[in-house]
């Protein structure tokens, strides 16, 4: 009788700390009339993620009493199943980094439009491409403090040895000329250390050019574009390149970065993250340049992408209203922090004062004047495009000899995979 | 138990008949996505990896555990340590070990390394080439054998020394022995080791994850199945189409194991109807 009393007992509590659980589980934060209680914001916690936030976080609380910041780093190898799963157990956080953007498709994310516009933030000093991963429909729903950018990154001590001018940082060059570049920088070895590539270039995806090139300007054709004498050219020659030893072999990228390359001097040119190259060559003590990437043909409009961070409010979290003081903080703030971090700004009037002093972002600046044509949304994009990266390995180890071919044969795998993406896009309700 | 495991187990079921997407209510497709299987060239791909994993990998897992069983079982000295250094891999988390092997089989790791001192100059590229991605990871299968012999050893020595000393009187050799008296004296052992090593490869996932990445590697060559259903559920949200996937693979895995059960009485030696 006594253990059926204690396994009662002992049943009932679990029942009370379960619902106890349920309604307040480590997402979720107070409910709150005017703001002020627990704001719960998710993040990255991967690269500086958390240094960044810790910088924000002492701020943002000092400036608005009585409401706290609790940011929970989540790792982004299952980042985006946690947040699908909070939102379905109706316990989303408040605060989210926006990583897919299914969920605004899904209603899960508020417009921040008239909350930029209240907050004095003017759209257009915000880097358009980098900002276009927020937007949808013409509705903003994501705030960003930094701008990250790929562009072409190369070593002038290299290009002085070789008496080759510095590419401009505003005229792009076309892919052929990149391709005569990039052999008269080589110097071949049979030593790997000693061995110097034109580029080091993982691929043709990477930053080098706009989806549209591969689907067209509205992203829904993969036949007719993936397939073109464009495309075919633009793998051909960067295959060609790397199979005699001008630029790498995209699996080299399995255990070097294009950054280790190139501050190692093993490589010339990079198209790649500008930050992050930079910083290794600065550390490397190596001067270093910018220009855009190359394009297909001379006349193209250039393709500059530049990323940046997504802070989104989601529907549900239970201090809307905290959520929207802090979204309004950071952006009036969030590129004040990213300077103090060092990092470029996503506001271009804030770029100056980040290159001051450096030539190298000098040109990085002068380069983001052409980031102003983002690149098509498609959904679910890297479930299924990595087939032409896979192609491009082929091609560029000689598995595989012509492209145009191969991307023949591939195009209609890659729109019945499009489509798809698209019909399950339209399915998100 | 029954919430945990079997409320999970219908829950699949019903997810498999339907659209559900994690975000949308569920829509009811009705057989749907079992219909759009047979059109669905990833699947077939995936169904083409893991069961040409199964033929060639589980038979030479076998024969190279027995192998190493056989020669673990003589008396020799310093038998202990090296059999203690065979198990070792087994008890390795397969995440350590996979990433151990991404690093010697790249382009520029030690294997090839080893190729090219030994006069290949082009030796292959195992994780990037579809055609050699299977090798290569059963290569790294037969590293890890020793759990497999370790069984075939405990098997091995179960077998009454007095069969051998007969054997041995009647003028029988080594290999005669062997499969006259070893092998069949083995098979109940080789049963259970057949019947796991089918059901550990159809379950390939982490090594096909790490060396491969989550998209199953150049050209799909690692698309193991498990980790395509992982990638329709959680890489492109179709967890409706992912259940089937999962109850088409488990009803195909219980079909291989009843066919192997079945037929296990005309070769397997049962000791009790020898006596």
């Amino acid at each position: 009788m006594r253990s059926t009393t204690r396994i009662t007992a002992i049943l009932a509590t679990a029942l009370v700390a379960g619902a106890l659980t349920a309604c307040s589980p480590g997402g979720s934060s107070q409910v709150s009339d005017d703001g002020t209680g627990k704001v719960v914001l998710w993040y990255l916690p991967e690269d500086d993620g958390a240094t960044f936030i810790a910088s924000i976080k002492e701020a943002f609380e000092a400036a608005n009493p009585g409401t706290i910041l609790d940011a929970v780093g989540v790792p982004e190898d299952n980042y985006v199943t946690k947040v699908d799963t909070a939102m379905l157990a109706n316990q989303p956080p408040d605060i989210a980094f926006m990583l897919d953007a299914k969920w605004i498709k899904a209603g899960r994310l508020a417009p921040v439009d008239k909350l930029l516009s209240d907050a004095g933030v003017d759209l257009a000093n915000w880097n358009p491409v980098a900002m276009s991963s927020c937007q949808l429909d013409g509705a903003t729903y994501c705030v960003g403090s930094q701008q990250f950018t790929t562009a072409l990154v190369y070593n002038k001590d290299m290009f002085d040895a070789a008496g080759l001018d510095y590419p401009s940082a505003t005229e792009p060059m076309t892919i052929d000329e990149f391709a005569e570049l990039s052999k008269r920088l080589t110097q071949p070895s049979d030593d790997p250390a000693a061995r110097v590539y034109g580029a080091a270039i993982s691929g043709p995806l990477n930053g080098m050019t706009s989806m549209a090139t591969f689907y067209g300007e509205d992203g829904t054709a993969a036949i007719g574009n993936a397939d073109s004498p464009r495309t075919a050219h633009l793998f051909d020659v960067l295959a060609g390149l790397a199979r005699d030893g001008s630029i790498t072999q995209p699996v080299m990228f399995a255990n070097k970065s294009s950054a280790d390359l190139m501050s190692a001097g093993n490589a010339a040119m990079t198209i790649e993250g500008v930050d992050y190259v930079g910083f290794a060559m600065d550390a490397a003590d190596r001067r270093w340049g910018v220009a855009p990437p190359p394009v297909i043909e001379a006349g193209d409009t250039p393709y500059v992408f530049s990323g940046t961070d997504r802070w989104a409010m989601l529907t549900g979290g239970r201090n809307n209203l905290g959520a929207e003081k802090f979204l309004s903080w950071f952006a009036q703030h969030g590129g004040e922090y990213r300077l103090q971090l060092d990092q470029a700004p996503l506001d271009t009037t804030q770029l100056s004062e980040w290159a001051e002093g450096s030539e190298s972002r000098g040109e990085m600046v002068q380069v983001l004047t052409l980031a102003t044509h983002p690149s098509p949304f498609i959904p679910n994009l890297w479930g299924f495009t990595g087939k032409l990266d896979d192609l491009y390995i082929q091609l560029a180890s000689g598995d595989k000899t012509d492209a145009a071919t191969e991307l023949t044969s591939l195009a209609p795998e890659l729109q019945r995979q499009l489509d798809e993406a698209w019909k399950n896009w339209e399915a998100i309700r | 138990m029954a919430v945990f495991t079997v409320g999970p187990i219908i829950g699949s079921l019903v997810i498999s008949f339907t659209d559900w997407n994690l975000l949308s209510e569920p829509g009811w497709v009705g057989l749907d996505n079992y219909a759009r299987l047979a059109t669905d060239p990833e699947f077939i791909n995936a169904v083409n990896v893991t069961v040409t994993y199964v033929i060639f990998g589980v038979p030479i897992f076998q024969v190279t555990g027995l192998l190493v069983a056989l020669l673990l079982n003589l008396v020799l000295p310093g038998m202990r340590i090296f059999r203690t250094i065979m198990f070792l891999p087994t008890v390795l988390s397969g995440v350590a070990v996979a990433v151990l092997w991404q690093q010697l089989l790249s382009s520029e790791g030690a294997v090839n390394q080893i190729l090219r001192m030994l006069g290949i100059a082009n030796p292959p590229a195992w994780l990037t080439s579809p055609g050699w991605a299977i090798p290569a990871v059963i290569v790294i299968g037969v590293w890890g054998v020793g759990a497999g012999a370790i069984i075939y050893l405990a098997g091995l020595q179960n077998v009454p020394p007095q069969l051998y000393e007969q054997a041995t009187i009647d003028g029988a050799g080594p290999i005669r022995t062997f499969f006259a008296i070893t092998l069949p004296m083995l098979t109940p052992t080789l049963l259970f080791t057949v019947l796991t090593g089918i059901i550990g490869a159809f379950q390939v996932f982490d090594m096909a994850f790490i060396l491969g990445g989550p998209k199953g590697g150049v050209g799909g060559s690692l698309s193991f199945y498990l980790l395509y259903v992982w990638g329709q559920a959680f890489g492109n949200g179709r967890l409706g189409y992912a259940s089937a996937l999962s109850w088409v693979f488990v009803i195909a895995c219980a079909v291989v194991v009843i066919l192997i059960l079945r037929t296990a009485d005309r070769w397997v030696f049962d000791e009790s109807e020898s006596r």
